[in-house]
């Protein structure tokens, strides 16, 4: 298996980047290649140049602010979020989800900009942005802008980013002192993409009930969902019984496909059980592991 | 490592191959590479079945660097063996280089050779090829149906191969009619892949003279040899096979695969070397698979759990070939004899042919599967007698002097040790006692599977050892051996044999091997044959060498040969003090007298040995999820005598890692009305990797040495793979109370089966 040929360039800074993309039609970005350099080893994409991001300063920069929301560049690799104390303490949530993604290698090169905008339907990172509320900044030729998660991800490896754009960071709000997360999945083995899991983070109120919660399941349909009348119905509401209801609610709502991994109601079964577990998880009535 | 003396044999010295390995110098058939040489690449058929109506590569020739185009309008039309041992009972005569018919979806059509692998992939697209399409079956079922399209006009009848071989011992209505218990069931495997690392290549080259010279990943070179040349029509002087390193083979790579004719003829006719390999993919669609298989089993007990009657039939599915299909259905017919005694058994076993990818030679040759029937179905006799599995399979275990399934009497109680030792290393009789966790959603459970398998294919093939052994003048030794190493240690284990038998150190002796043209000849490396039956004449052929060097040496301290000993390189007078010369010294040149040229050669022909294994598991399962984990297992395995601790533990593990796959995540899947393949890489094909394995305490017994082996050892290399996968079945019983009679098991398939039984007690 090789590519098809492509030209390589690796500018230094954004400017230069965007103005290639600018200048060649069907050029792609490469980041980590942890996807892209399958997609063209199976001769899935024949982009003529491939525009290598590592050189850019900004896009590898972090920035944890004093109030504790958290900016990571674009080209930040999975692997900060097992090495580095500060940024798990920062959001926890992401810090339980990383360790899913693939194998510590795939980890060591792929980043957070390539997963959120190659936008597997069962990728980790799209379901965290989401159930953290996190918000996007693209550049483009005409400046810069920025796209909240649940506007980003438009389809099945489809986000916010047009043509000639690139992501340059990912912010995430301060996590909130009352905020507590789970985090489930089901991979046939270690490291596989999930057949489905979930993402949760519940804000509790000065009693301990739910105040608000987002649940983002994925693997289970084009692209990560917010279950939301499941969250809904969690709001003022504690214990088992509520994550139990949010499990059926998030089922009843999301109806996946089968391939030949999984049957579509098998993925169903999954969703209840693992939107129960990750609430489970987040109200503390259930261990991390099990039921 | 300089081990010396008595203690090389059982001792883990350094493998010769391992520095190679973890620099990467070790040099694989894909590593060569020669001056003007193209490449090779293989268009494969879009089509199950189907008549090639018209071919046409002018458009694939006109490409500038694409240098020939091989179809079959323009290669020899010759039926061959695509497999081992031409002529023997095990393998079929149904293939040609290329024929006009394609009978699986990916069967290769054409062949090119370019000047680089992107050009010749790009030549693949503009042959023209217009299929006749023709009824595929995918079934043993569909293929066995009236009015089924027939695949191969060479078969025994319809699609079935050959003639079913129907084993019966004593009286099987006599036995039933004596039960008090009478179970019987269906059971049924699938399509796992044997996935080694390396895939398929091969480099070949013309000389002048007309000789061919083939680098190839082959566990037969010989056989590659024998089939090149009558193919090919050559003289076996025109055909040099070499193999040095490989990546592994698991059985798969005893066939010719398509790519070796088709590499040798591109070769010729652009007169320059041409390298085929196959991509991830092509080691799927264009390898070989084990054989899904169904088998219906019935047996009858007495109230003692004593075994009355023993009756099955089997139905393997050979896909579109029949390679090694008549061999796995023999033995994975006829092991039913065996395991567990009974007098009274009627077998009968047929392979089928059908428009799925071929299955072959894969570790455990048939026996997987059918003792994965024979293994749940005493669980669940166990069960309804209301006996302890453990007891009921000790009661029944084959003890010495029983009839194996090679008619010939079995060597010691192996099997009865390794249950005896498992049970006692789990504290078995205890677990069985235990409370049930049932909070939560985690369920564990035991279960234990035995397994007895024989070393070498005889009597289905009358193999024999081969082996040369030569003195040096400086007192080390060569050893030269046929025998291919896969990978799994075989030379160092070879070489250990001969320093022991010769009195030498370790690193005193070296291995020649892979090169037809000088070392003896040999089968292949298959069939756990290559320690067992090479081992038995690397020692016969280092006792010769003995004898002769003691001659010599009795010359020289002017005493008679027999009262001389050799140890750690030291010739002595056996009891006497001081009267002694190092072999160096023995065999050197002196003046006037040249140095000897001592020469052994061995050669071994077997009768049949079987080594035995009993495998415990504790698993636990997810019951709202479905997952199934192994959660630890404890391999008890008697191989009559351990040449090399770490290697044999190190194949108990591989074969651990491969049955876990079997029975939980491998499954080669093709599309049920196209027979295209659905899964041919390793993202979809899910084989356990390092972080799915559970802890394995291995536990090596030789309580059962075979007086044929060397210094009593038997074959390990296939036993590894067979009891784990019924041991996680009947685990999988005890932990959720559900009985799955087939493999894969998924964790669907777990969910539906208890929301059934939850139905069911409702
Ligand atoms: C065996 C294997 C298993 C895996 N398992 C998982 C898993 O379980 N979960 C999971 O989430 N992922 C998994 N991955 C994917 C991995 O996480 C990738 O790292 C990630 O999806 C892509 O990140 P990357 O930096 O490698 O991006 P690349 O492969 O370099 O790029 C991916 C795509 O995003 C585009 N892109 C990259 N950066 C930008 C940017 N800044 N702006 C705009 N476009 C951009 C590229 O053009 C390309 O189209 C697995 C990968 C492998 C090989």
């Amino acid at each position: 298996m090789r590519p098809a040929a492509f030209d390589y360039r690796a500018p230094a800074t954004l400017g230069e980047a965007l103005a290639l993309l600018a200048a060649h039609p069907g050029a792609k970005l490469l980041a980590g290649g942890q996807s892209l350099v399958p997609v063209l080893n199976l001769r899935l994409a024949a982009p003529p140049l491939l525009v290598d991001l590592r050189r850019i300063p900004e896009l590898a920069r972090s920035v944890l602010e004093h109030d504790g929301a958290l900016t990571l560049g674009a080209m930040t690799r999975h692997r900060v979020f097992e090495r580095d104390a500060r940024v798990r303490a920062a959001q926890p949530l992401a810090a339980a989800a990383v360790p899913h993604i693939a194998h510590v290698a795939i980890r060591n090169r792929g980043t957070i900009g390539g997963s959120l905008c190659h936008a597997d339907p069962a990728a980790e990172w799209p379901a965290v942005t989401l159930a953290c509320d996190a918000a996007m900044t693209i550049a483009g030729s005409a400046g810069t802008r920025t796209v909240d998660a649940a506007d980003f991800f438009t389809g099945l490896f489809e986000t916010a980013v047009g043509t000639g754009e690139i992501l340059t960071a990912v912010r995430f709000p301060a996590w909130p002192a009352r905020r507590r997360h789970g985090f489930a999945e089901v991979a046939r083995r270690h490291g596989d993409f999930a057949l489905v899991g979930v993402a949760a983070a519940v804000d509790l109120d000065e009693r301990g009930a739910v105040a608000l919660a987002r649940i983002a399941v994925f693997g289970a349909a084009d692209a990560p969902v917010l279950a939301q009348e499941a969250a809904q119905a969690l709001v003022g509401r504690r214990g088992e019984g509520a994550a139990r209801e949010a499990g059926r609610l998030a089922r009843a709502r999301i109806a996946p496909r089968s391939d030949h991994h999984a049957s579509a109601e098998y993925r169903s079964e999954l969703v209840e059980v693992l939107v129960r577990r990750a609430l489970g998880q987040a109200l503390g009535v259930a261990p991390a592991k099990a039921a | 490592m300089s081990r010396v003396g008595s203690s090389i044999v059982g001792t883990s010295v350094k493998r010769t191959d391992v520095i190679g390995k973890v620099t990467g110098t070790a040099r694989y058939a894909g590593d060569v590479k020669l001056a003007g040489m193209l490449h090779g690449k293989m268009k494969r058929s879009t089509i199950a079945h189907a008549n090639i109506r018209r071919i046409d590569a002018s458009r694939a020739l006109a490409l500038p660097g694409v240098k020939a185009v091989l179809t079959h309008e323009n290669v020899p039309r010759v039926l061959h063996y695509g497999a081992p041992h031409p002529r023997s009972i095990s393998v079929t005569c149904d293939q040609y280089i290329l024929d006009r018919k394609v009978r699986y979806w990916g069967e290769g059509v054409a062949a090119v050779a370019a000047t680089s692998e992107e050009i010749a992939e790009e030549a693949l697209d503009l042959i023209e090829v217009e299929y006749e399409p023709l009824p595929a079956v995918f079934t043993v079922e569909a293929a066995q149906a009236p009015g089924a399209p027939q695949i191969h006009e060479t078969a025994y009848a319809g699609n079935v191969l050959f003639k079913p071989v129907v084993v019966t011992r004593g009286d099987v209505a006599q036995g039933f009619a004596e039960a008090d218990l009478v179970i019987e069931g269906e059971y049924e495997t699938g399509r796992p892949t044997p996935a080694y690392m390396e895939p398929n290549v091969c480099v070949c080259q013309w000389d002048n003279t007309g000789k061919l010279t083939v680098w190839v990943s082959t566990q037969a070179a010989f056989m590659v040899r024998g089939i090149l040349a009558e193919v090919l029509g050559l003289p076996l002087t025109r055909v040099r096979v070499l193999v040095d390193h490989m990546g592994g083979g698991f059985g798969a790579k005893q066939d010719l695969f398509q790519h070796e004719f088709l590499c040798a003829l591109l070769a010729k006719e652009t007169r320059h070397p041409v390298r085929m390999e196959y991509t991830r993919g092509e080691t799927f669609v264009g390898g070989r698979s084990r054989h899904p298989c169904k088998i219906w089993l019935k047996q009858g007990f007495k109230r003692d759990g004593t075994i009355v009657a023993r009756e099955a039939r089997t139905v393997f599915d050979s896909g579109a070939y029949g390679s090694h299909g008549p061999g796995v259905t023999i033995v994975g017919t006829t092991a039913l004899t065996s395991l567990y005694r009974c007098e009274n058994v009627r077998l009968e076993g047929r392979c089928v042919y059908t428009n799925a990818p071929i299955a072959g030679a894969f570790r455990g040759y048939g026996v997987v599967q059918t003792y994965y029937a024979l293994d749940i179905q005493m669980d669940e006799a166990a069960e309804r007698l209301g006996m302890d599995p453990v007891e009921l399979k000790l009661k029944n275990a084959v003890r010495e002097g029983d009839m194996a399934p090679s008619d010939h009497p079995l060597v010691g109680h192996g099997l009865e040790d390794c249950i005896r030792r498992g049970a006692a290393e789990v504290g078995w009789a205890a677990l069985r006692q235990r409370p049930r966790e049932q909070a939560g959603t985690l369920r564990r459970g035991w279960g234990m599977g035995c397994e007895m398998h024989g070393s070498s294919a005889y009597p289905g093939i009358k193999e024999q050892g081969n082996a040369i052994v030569k003195m040096n003048e400086d007192g080390t030794a060569v050893l030269l051996t046929g025998a291919a190493g896969l990978g799994t240690g075989a030379h160092t284990a070879l070489a250990q044999i001969v320093a022991e038998e010769l009195g030498l150190a370790f690193d005193a002796v070296s291995v020649v091997h892979g090169d037809t043209d000088i070392v003896p000849w040999d089968i292949g490396a298959f069939a756990s044959h290559t320690t067992f039956m090479v081992g038995r004449a690397a020692q016969m052929a280092a006792a010769e060498v003995k004898r002769q060097l003691l001659q010599r040496a009795g010359e020289q301290l002017e005493v008679a040969a027999e009262d001389l000993e050799v140890r750690d390189g030291v010739i002595a007078v056996r009891g006497v003090a001081g009267r002694r010369i190092t072999v160096r010294e023995c065999m050197g040149p002196k003046l006037g007298i040249p140095a000897a040229n001592l020469v052994g050669n061995g050669t071994y022909t077997p009768t049949k040995s079987y080594s035995f294994a009993a495998h415990f598991v504790e698993v636990q399962v997810d019951i709202a999820t479905g997952q199934i984990d192994v959660l630890q297992v404890i391999p008890v395995h008697e191989v009559g005598k351990v040449v090399h601790p770490i290697a044999a533990a190190g194949q108990i593990e591989g074969g651990i890692q491969q049955g876990i796959g079997h029975t939980l995540t491998e499954d080669y899947v093709i599309d049920p009305a196209t027979g295209r393949s659905l899964n041919a890489g390793f993202v979809d094909y899910k084989m356990p990797l390092s972080l799915d394995m559970p802890p394995i305490r291995t536990i090596l017994l030789e309580t059962a040495p075979d007086p044929g082996g060397p210094y009593g050892a038997k074959g390990i290399g296939e036993d590894p793979i067979i009891a784990i996968g019924p041991a996680i079945a009947n685990a999988v019983h005890d932990a959720i109370g559900v009985r799955f009679r087939h493999f894969p098991i998924t964790p669907e398939q777990v969910l539906a089966a208890l929301k059934e039984k939850a139905g069911a007690a409702a």
